[in-house]
């Protein structure tokens, strides 16, 4: 097979996503976000990342790190809870429990959770914030003898989620919520989180100690003396969990993030290559493409793109403004990391997912020379565009790779491998 | 001696990789040169990409 032209692999953190290949850097990605953000680090502890540096993220399966780290590129977000990390703060209602501050040693590696111990029937916690349409609660949370949290709404009984922190177990909902997770970030510690959508999801974030894993919206605890562990609220105006957000007298906005300028003329060949991306897109209703193109030009490009759900994936491309290859996929979710690529070549169009051919067409026409310049996380500068999800790789091949080099490009060389970069744990 | 330096050091993943991508000096350059631009974090994924990248290359 040829070697690629250009090869991101990530790797390194500043204000680009850095190339390997053109050995010249002219295969970086310009990076920008403004203010700072936060990544799991090669040791999985939650760290803040600084204004305008691109992030590495690493995988935790099972609540370890496992594998190679990627780069996450995601949208702005609010966290809207004052005092995310200090449940002693007056923001915080504390009815019928307390708070011990600086109890034990959190996700970030700091002795800075909160032991939040019930001290009569029916202990929550409350914060009165800006609510969104759609919004994401979630709370990093730690089992001491406490078993089921709620995370809920004060406005409604559609809106809530009741977890089990023991043993890792979503249970009941509310109408108007959806996307329930409990994800392990190690160390007996849970990100739990739900997505509430419909309406603005009242004025007041709360957690309570949950009866039990049944319990619908406000059934807590009808006994007390019990503990939990917790660290780092978020109510974000976003409809997807995203990386953590802290705040303190105020909410926090963490800006959108952008990657592209990658590549020039000289590095792209418009008569044949190829466009491979290992990659995931973060589940919600926005778009995520990434595309090689004629920068400032809307009509020639050829992307890799995720549509506006959660299920499918569509290589398209364009030359001056007639659609040459027009392909689509069913996932079963497509914030599971696939391998996608686009080759073109006069008369020889074709798309691949995760070593099987999508589809393709022997259209004729082909980019002109000194077309393609540029290639996106995103097209033509489009916000509404823009990729938000894993990188795990990117590379481009300036010759039309044959069927078998296709195939071996997108598929997995062992079952342990496909399993570890899709991040399932193997039992 | 290569293998007895991987995993802990730049230089000896460089060298690891090397005697697997043969004669493609860019690959080796373009290890340097990034880490030139700015220090590499997670050195034996890039190495161990390389390799990858290297060896699919020979194979064909």
């Amino acid at each position: 097979m040829a070697k690629p032209k250009l090869c991101l692999i990530p790797s390194a953190q500043g204000d680009k996503f850095y190339s390997v290949l053109p050995s010249s850097g002219v295969g970086d990605f310009d990076f920008s976000r403004s203010g700072g953000a936060t990544r799991i680090n090669s040791q999985g502890l939650i760290e803040t990342v600084a204004d305008g540096v691109s992030r590495l993220n690493y995988p935790l399966i099972d609540g370890v790190v496992k594998g190679c780290p990627y780069h996450i590129l995601e949208p702005q977000s609010t966290n809207a809870i004052n005092y995310s990390e200090d449940f002693t703060q007056t923001t915080w209602s504390k009815v019928n429990l307390s708070v011990t501050s600086n109890n034990s040693i959190s996700p970030d590696g700091s002795l800075n959770a909160s032991l939040i111990t019930s001290t009569a029937n029916g202990s929550y916690l409350s914060d009165s914030l800006t609510s969104y349409d759609p919004s994401t609660f979630s709370l990093f949370v730690k089992y001491v003898d406490h078993q089921f949290i709620q995370l809920y709404s004060g406005a409604s009984g559609n809106f809530y989620a009741t977890f089990d922190i023991k043993n890792s177990v979503v249970g009941a909902n509310g109408a108007a919520t959806d996307n329930v997770k409990i994800d392990n970030y190690g160390n007996g510690w849970f990100r739990i989180s739900c997505v509430f959508s419909g309406v603005a999801a009242g004025s007041t974030a709360r957690i309570g100690f949950a009866q039990s894993l049944n319990s619908t919206w406000g059934g807590l605890n009808t006994s007390f003396g019990t503990s939990f562990l917790s660290f780092g609220s978020q109510f974000e105006s976003n409809s997807y969990l995203t990386s953590y957000i802290k705040t303190t007298s105020a909410a926090v906005t963490r800006s959108a993030e952008t990657a592209n300028g990658s590549g020039d003329a000289a590095t792209f060949n418009d008569s044949e290559g190829v466009l491979f991306a290992e990659v995931s897109k973060d589940k919600g209703t926005q778009y995520s493409l990434i595309s090689l193109q004629k920068s400032s030009v809307s009509d020639t490009y050829a992307y890799i793109g995720y549509l506006n759900n959660n299920t499918t994936i569509r290589g398209q491309i364009k030359v001056g403004g007639t659609i040459v290859l027009d392909e689509e996929i069913e996932m079963s979710d497509t914030s599971i990391v696939a391998k996608i690529l686009i080759k073109y070549k006069s008369g020889d169009y074709s798309m691949w997912v995760n070593g099987f051919e999508v589809g393709s067409n022997t259209n004729s026409t082909i980019f002109s020379d000194g077309d393609l310049n540029e290639i996106e996380l995103g097209i033509n500068n489009n916000n509404g565009l823009r990729f938000y999800g894993k990188t795990k790789q990117l590379q481009y091949y300036d010759t039309a790779l044959n069927s078998e080099d296709l195939e071996k490009l997108t598929s997995w060389v062992s079952f342990s491998d496909m399993a570890e970069g899709q991040l399932y744990s193997v039992e | 001696m290569a293998n007895e330096i991987y995993d802990s050091t730049w230089w000896g993943n460089t060298i690891d990789t090397a005697s697997s991508i043969g004669t493609s000096t860019e690959m080796i350059q373009g290890q340097f040169n990034m880490d030139d631009r700015q220090e590499v974090e997670a050195v034996k994924c890039l190495a161990d990409a390389i390799h990858r990248i290297g060896i699919q290359n020979i194979q064909n």
